[in-house]
């Protein structure tokens, strides 16, 4: 059973005194989220089966001396003390502040449940000064900016509880014939658990231009996330939790613009929009497999070996640096030896990848003719890279690659791709050998509708009725080898491909009827 | 929005917003400490101060994959030729390169859940004995059973670490924050300083024998022989007489139980067996997957393919003793990787039977159904 119980008190003040306008709000929040369950079981008597039948599914039934019971359950809150003041003079110039003291039950046994947050923000609308109101071209035209400090406390749902100092009894001892319970802690607690500070800024336009038919607007934003939540695998054996890892800067520019009009019965817009995204991690260094997150460098980048070749011959290899990672032979990748050592060791792995694109963009097309319409969505990635995981392992049985129809298989038959032997162990370290594009440009949504005329539907007493048809994600660009161009993943780890499972295709045809 | 102004209800507003706030405030913190519900923490076990389950959770750390699975395997037997890899030539050659050839590589899986389940029981020993010396009472003869065992354990780790890696960082704390637990590596005679310390103490705080209902638990013969063990290997010949002497001449155990008897029911926890993994199958599993009651069957698993090729030349047996199957062997059973892999279950037909031709019956279940059988083994009690 869940239960969710949220409260909002708030109590606005609105005053207009000449030429200045001014809202106050002010409030107390509260939100109760918890769960609670209890379950049971009966098996059947050993030569008893019970009817396969609905009614008899009960746990009234069957062989009490099998029967098994549990539960599971756990409660989280918060609670947010708020105030904002809205501040305008002749809806010119525009000030908004704001204040907020939020509490989260997750950070409740480190004590550090509270913290206080606040937002200022300024706007100024240049279409309402007199020194444009001679103009034509913009209808509206805002400059806005705003600087504030957020907190989030961005916890996987399966963290109720992440600064107890857990104990599982997931393990026994065992012996003679009889068995003793064992606990082990769950995870290393993170003794200093708190909020996830978020430092942000940023500096916008927005405006309607050409009579209202020009919609534009333009961000320029920086976000200092400090402290961010996330969990990472442990060192040598240790399993910790939730924790405050590190700094991450994102900063970048949102653009986005529509154009709509109507000629004759033609009517028809169009829109897009487009957002670049530069991520650095500061003060923070982990390893997750093939993603490294470390100071200065995009956040969970493709961290393992720069493919410079396939070895070819015995003699290539005894001139090469020396591999200490793995016994090479002909045919086997060939690493570069980043720090020049004079020997292939862990300390040659550099950056070969990043995850995160350098920009994703979106689009509309509608067109409408008397009553029918249609729409086209799309959207795409660009710039962001992938790892190839599905494939990498030995054990596993499967079709090879058509690509690996070129592999290495005597002198100068490949350069790239190596030997067919899965005894080589080097050939599946992390290296760019795995590293595919990521790109891709996706018509995400196709519509295409009618609606009956208004007169004709009076004679019914409807108000509308309308067909359509609607294709989701029908078609998709993409250079990767996977299912699926979009691969997810935690906070450190993304943009792995294990084999990840594609997004359908959906076709619909609808009917909508008002009366 | 700005110049809409719409006073109703608006002192009917203030008076509730300001009613709850007065309700609301001062039990706010209250509000937000919210405890883990149907859980122990560490917390209840400080308040104790009994070290027991926590240490009974170190004997469950000795059954997992790298302290007594096929990780294990692969190092200690498969390289000494105890064990083959088995299976077909190509299926997992590139772990018979590494244990058959000693071509290594060190981002290898059969390596890498070793150092971290050594290093796990490494952990939590290392979190007990800080306990004890924190919040215990060494004066108290269970207290100081428990730092023995807890002792001993990291002891065995290490031995198996040192022997396997040579230099390896030497964590003898309790660590707090993960990347404490990233140190520089230690010298090998550092490690077996600290296993010589620990194993001096154990054999001191060990018991020489158990009560019924703990037999199999570690004892100072244990100790003595792993203690000696050590010895061997640094070819400290004279220690080593010394602690394996004290095994002989305790009068707890012999060698006369003949060896074919060893690995069978009867020959459980003999006067010979000296420290055994001794995980259990919750019978409700057994039943769960739709097999006959547990009690009438002994579940043999003959040449079970280990999903990545290596089969242990000895054949994995499992046994029903009363209401429960033990799996006596290490338990060596890898991922569902090759989910087409069965594992047999026969039927024991008792052998007093009349008309019992010797057949057993035998159902076959998938691996990955075995797998799950076993993660419970390690999961949760017996009935």
């Amino acid at each position: 059973m869940y239960t969710k119980l949220q409260s909002d008190f708030t109590l606005t003040y609105k005053k207009q005194l000449g030429y200045h306008g001014l809202t106050l709000t002010g409030g107390f929040t509260t939100y109760y989220n918890a769960f609670s369950e209890v379950s049971g079981g009966r098996k059947q008597y050993e030569n008893t089966p019970i009817p396969n039948e609905l009614k008899y599914w009960y746990l009234s039934i069957g062989d009490p001396s099998e029967a098994t019971n549990g539960s599971g359950q756990w409660e989280t809150t918060t609670a947010s003390l708020l105030f904002r003041a809205l501040y305008n003079y002749k809806g010119k110039y525009l000030v908004n502040a704001s204040y907020r003291r939020d509490g989260a039950s997750a950070f409740a046994y480190n004590d550090n449940m509270w913290e206080n947050f606040g937002a200022v923000g300024l706007a100024w609308v240049m279409t309402e000064e007199k020194f444009m109101s001679k103009q034509s071209v913009f209808d509206y035209l805002k400059l806005k900016g705003s600087w504030g400090i957020l907190g989030s406390q961005n916890i996987d749902p399966s963290w109720r509880y992440p600064g107890y100092p857990e104990m599982e009894n997931t393990s026994t001892g065992i012996f003679g014939d009889a068995i003793y319970p064992g606990y082990t802690p769950k995870y290393l607690p993170d003794p200093d658990l708190h909020w996830e500070r978020i430092f942000s800024w940023e500096v916008g336009l927005d405006g309607y231009s050409l009579q209202n038919r020009l919609h534009f607007e333009a961000n320029y934003f920086h976000k200092l996330t400090k402290g961010f939540l996330a969990i990472v695998p442990g060192v040598s054996g240790t399993v910790p939790g939730l924790s405050n890892l590190g700094d991450i800067e994102n900063r970048g520019v949102e653009l986005s613009a529509s154009w709509s009009d109507k000629v004759g019965d033609w009517n028809y817009s169009i829109s897009g929009n487009l957002t670049t995204l530069k991520n650095k991690v500061m003060n923070y260094d982990n390893i997750v497999g093939m993603s490294r997150t470390s100071h200065g460098y995009p956040i969970g980048y493709f961290y393992g070996y720069k493919v410079i070749g396939v070895y070819q011959t015995e003699a290539e290899i005894a001139q090469s640096p020396e591999s200490k990672i793995a016994a090479v032979y002909p045919g086997d990748l060939k690493f570069s030896d980043e720090d020049g050592d004079g020997y292939i060791t862990t300390d040659d792995r550099t950056m070969i990848g990043n995850p995160t694109p350098d920009f994703t963009y979106g689009g509309t097309v509608s067109v409408g003719y008397k009553d029918i319409d249609l729409s086209i969505d799309v959207m795409g990635v660009y710039g962001n890279e992938i790892f190839r995981n599905w494939n990498r392992n030995a054990y596993a049985q499967f079709n090879y690659q058509i690509e690996r129809m070129d592999r290495w298989h005597g002198v100068g038959t490949s350069n790239w791709e190596p030997v067919l032997n899965d005894e080589r162990s080097n050939n599946r370290e992390i290296s760019n050998y795995y590293i595919e594009d990521g790109s891709y440009f996706r018509i995400r949504n196709i519509q295409l509708g009618y609606n009956f005329n208004k007169k004709a539907l009076d004679a019914l007493h409807m108000q509308n009725f309308r067909i359509y048809l609607n294709v989701q994600n029908p078609f998709t660009f993409k250079h990767n080898t996977g299912y699926t161009p979009e691969i997810g993943g935690s906070t450190v780890q993304f943009g792995v491909d294990n084999g990840t499972y594609p997004i359908p295709v959906i076709y619909t045809f609808g009917l909508n009827l008002t009366f | 929005m700005l110049y809409d102004e719409n006073n109703k209800n608006k002192k009917q507003q203030i008076t509730l917003a300001a009613l709850s706030l007065l309700f609301l405030f001062p039990s706010c913190s209250d509000f937000l400490s919210r405890e883990p519900l149907g859980t122990l923490t560490k917390d209840d076990f400080e308040e104790g101060g009994s070290f027991e389950g926590q240490v009974m959770g170190l004997y469950a750390d000795l059954r997992s994959e790298g302290t007594s699975g096929l990780q294990f395997v692969a190092i200690h037997s498969i390289r000494s030729d105890d064990a083959d890899k088995g299976s077909t030539v190509s299926d997992g050659i590139d772990a018979e390169a590494m244990f058959d050839n000693f071509s290594y590589v060190a981002t290898h899986w059969l390596l890498t859940a070793y150092w971290t389940h050594h290093y796990q029981l490494i952990h939590h020993a290392n979190s007990i004995i800080s306990d004890i010396e924190e919040l215990g009472d060494l004066s108290d003869y269970n207290t100081k059973v428990n730092m023995g065992e807890a002792k001993f354990m990291r002891a065995y780790a290490y031995f198996n670490l040192v022997r396997t890696f040579g230099e390896i960082p030497k964590i003898d704390f309790k660590v707090q924050v993960a990347s404490e637990a990233n140190i520089p590596k230690s010298s090998v005679d550092d490690i077996y300083a600290l296993i010589d310390a620990d194993l001096a103490f154990a054999v001191g705080a060990l018991p020489t024998r158990w009560p019924e209902e703990f037999k199999g638990r570690l004892t100072s013969g244990a100790a003595y022989v792993l203690q000696a063990r050590t010895f061997v290997t640094r070819q400290n010949w004279q220690g080593a007489y010394t602690a394996a002497k004290a095994v002989i001449t305790s009068g707890v155990y012999d060698l006369n139980t003949s060896y074919d008897m060893i690995f069978r029911e009867v020959g459980e926890l003999n006067s010979g067996s000296i420290l055994k993994y001794r995980p259990c199958i919750r019978k409700q599993m057994i039943t769960a997957l739709r097999m006959l009651p547990a009690k009438e069957y002994v579940a043999v698993v003959t040449g079970i393919w280990v999903g990545d090729g290596i089969l242990h030349r000895t054949t994995w047996r499992t046994a029903l003793l009363k209401r429960m199957i033990r799996v006596r062997m290490p338990l060596c059973f890898m991922p569902d990787r090759r989910m087409n892999h069965m594992v047999r279950l026969c039927r024991h037909l008792q052998p007093n039977c009349p008309g019992n031709t010797g057949i057993r019956k035998c159902i076959q279940i998938p691996l990955f159904v075995w797998k799950r059988i076993l993660n419970s083994v390690n999961g949760s009690m017996c009935v």
